[in-house]
């Protein structure tokens, strides 16, 4: 089973929380199983691959690159975000502390949009921040923390 | 020591000086608070009460401290602590700029959105036994990614937003005992809010206020001299030079002069000597010295709205034939000019920006269709097939077909 090609103008997070599936992003294709976090930027193509009969369960996160939705509103991750388009790794395999704290962040998410009030919006940009903060900073934090990638067409 | 991500000594806040504009000072677990006389500052500060007992006055009302009470003061609440005689009170406190709120919605008018009127939030109020782990988890969630701001990200602040937000929630909760009612008039008081919160306004005046409000101006003026111990005017002139500030440091973008008239100011003049007066700073200055303070960003690396506004004109307009001079036009700068902008911000020229977009696009389409390289070429923007091939191999070291023959090869390989 494979999710139809997508491609959009924002940027998304997946959070795989149970289940196995490959992603096919950028010619490469990784492996996902629960604890991965993929990057996807705005007009990926991409695709989720789910063997037949098997099932994936994920959060989902979608923003733009102003994460406010007003151009220079936050200059410093706004730069970072277009630094990091190109050149950022798509998938990361979290370990126990940082994959807690991301399911945190995306049920903290969820948890936000069930109750809207006025600070809703706020607090939505904020959890939204943190993770890709988090994605940043493990990003970075060593090379081997790259998804693992199974094949790759370059 | 000052900053993001350090611990410091509760008596050093400043008070004149706002807080930078990524700011979030933290003071954690801070032992043995001894009296702490009355005073204000123009940033907000959270403060939760962990151990000990005491009073605490905030603009004129006494309450009672008792472990698990959180305190929110707004900008020019005038406050004091007194602890018990013989009690140790231990305390998180957490301070951030109203600029801080505005970056955060993005509004200019984010602080009375957020503090409509003056008994909005209940300045102070207690949490019961299972709510305090919860506080103390917010203080940690800020502390932590204090501590990650060695990659200068700005969640600290937003993590903040969330400590805020958990306040002004849960302000309704068990409300602190108050031990002395306030003796001056609550009217007054409102017009202080009033006064800090909206200083843009222009019409606003010590003869609106008391129209607005109801009250005597002479009767304010000495309330006003009796607690800040100045006159309406200056008061009135540093509400405004504040509320600069804090516009100098949450948007960037923003002419200076465009600042002062935000500000309430009347004219460019009076804004550049009442803003000196205050801060000792021309606007400029100011925003120069406060600006990333704590986030060691060149000034160059600090991205403009242009950029982003390129950027986003270019991926919703990639198809169309692009040219540097039209765009440059319509965002009301010359071909130069941006090619500079795209350069400093982004490392490459606004052609680069362009090509590489649309390659994205094309690999994109390569991938996931059999369409010929002359529709995928028109469909990404180019020009023709050969145009899409030299961009492409220019980035990606191989030709489309190559490309997609081994996307193709890999996608059977696969399944």
């Amino acid at each position: 089973m494979r999710t139809a090609l997508q491609s959009h103008a924002h940027f998304e997070f997946l959070l795989i929380m149970k289940g196995e599936g490959l992603l096919l992003l950028d010619g490469r294709e990784y492996a996902l199983r629960p604890g991965s976090l993929c990057f996807i930027r705005p007009f990926d193509l991409y695709e989720v691959l789910v063997e037949s009969g098997h099932s994936l369960r994920l959060y989902q996160c979608c923003f733009d690159w102003t994460f406010s939705g007003r151009a220079g509103a936050l200059p410093a991750p706004q730069k970072r975000a277009i630094d990091d388009l190109f050149a950022i790794p798509r998938v990361l395999q979290l370990k126990n502390g940082r994959r807690t704290e991301a399911v945190h962040l995306m049920q903290s998410m969820v948890e936000e949009g069930a109750q809207v009030d006025r600070y809703t919006d706020l607090m939505t940009r904020s959890y939204t921040l943190s993770l890709y903060d988090l994605y940043r900073q493990e990003a970075y934090a060593s090379n081997k923390g790259k998804g693992e990638v199974v094949a790759c067409a370059e | 020591m000052r900053g993001i991500a350090c611990v410091i000594d509760a008596t050093t806040l400043p008070d004149v000086v706002p807080l930078g504009a990524d700011e979030v000072v933290l003071t954690d677990e801070v032992a043995d608070v001894s009296l702490i006389t009355t005073h204000r500052h123009s940033y907000i500060e959270i403060i939760y009460f962990k151990e000990g007992h005491g009073h605490q006055v905030i603009d004129d009302v006494c309450y009672e401290i008792a472990p698990g009470t959180v305190t929110i003061l707004l900008p020019h609440n005038i406050h004091e602590i007194i602890p018990d005689s013989g009690s140790r009170i231990v305390q998180r406190r957490c301070a951030f700029d109203p600029s801080l709120l505005m970056k955060a919605t993005g509004s200019l008018n984010a602080y009375e959105e957020l503090f409509p009127s003056y008994s909005d939030p209940c300045p102070i109020f207690r949490v019961g036994e299972s709510d305090r782990e919860r506080v103390e988890h917010l203080f940690d969630e800020v502390k932590a990614a204090a501590e990650g701001q060695a990659f200068g990200t700005m969640s600290a602040s937003f993590v903040a937003m969330r400590l805020l937000v958990w306040v002004l929630r849960n302000q309704d909760s068990t409300s602190a005992v108050m031990v002395r009612e306030r003796t001056s008039s609550l009217v007054f008081w409102r017009a202080l809010h009033y006064l800090f919160s909206h200083a843009g306004e222009k019409k606003l005046d010590l003869a609106w206020l008391a129209r607005h409000f109801h009250f005597d101006d002479k009767a304010f003026q000495d309330f006003v001299f009796d607690h800040f111990d100045m006159a309406f005017r200056a008061l009135l002139s540093e509400a405004r030079a504040n509320r600069a500030a804090s516009l100098l440091l949450a948007f960037p973008e923003l002419q200076i002069t465009a600042i002062g008239s935000l500000a309430g100011y009347s004219s460019d003049a009076t804004f550049f000597r009442s803003f000196g007066k205050r801060f000792d700073l021309s606007p400029r200055e100011f925003r120069e010295r406060y600006l990333f303070r704590t986030t060691p960003i060149s000034p160059a690396a600090v991205p403009c709205a242009l950029t982003n506004d390129v950027l986003f004109h270019v991926y919703c307009n990639y198809q169309d034939d692009l040219k540097i001079a039209e765009v440059a036009e319509r965002f009301g700068v010359s071909d130069q000019q941006l090619n500079r902008e795209c350069r400093s911000y982004l490392g490459i020229s606004f052609g680069e920006l362009l090509s590489l977009v649309r390659v994205e696009v094309a690999k994109g389409l390569l991938g996931a269709t059999n369409r010929p390289l002359e529709v995928v070429a028109k469909q990404s923007g180019f020009s023709s097939p050969k145009s899409l091939s030299q961009a492409f191999r220019k980035r990606m070291d191989c030709t489309p077909a190559e490309y997609r023959k081994a996307l193709k090869a890999l996608r059977e390989e696969t399944g």
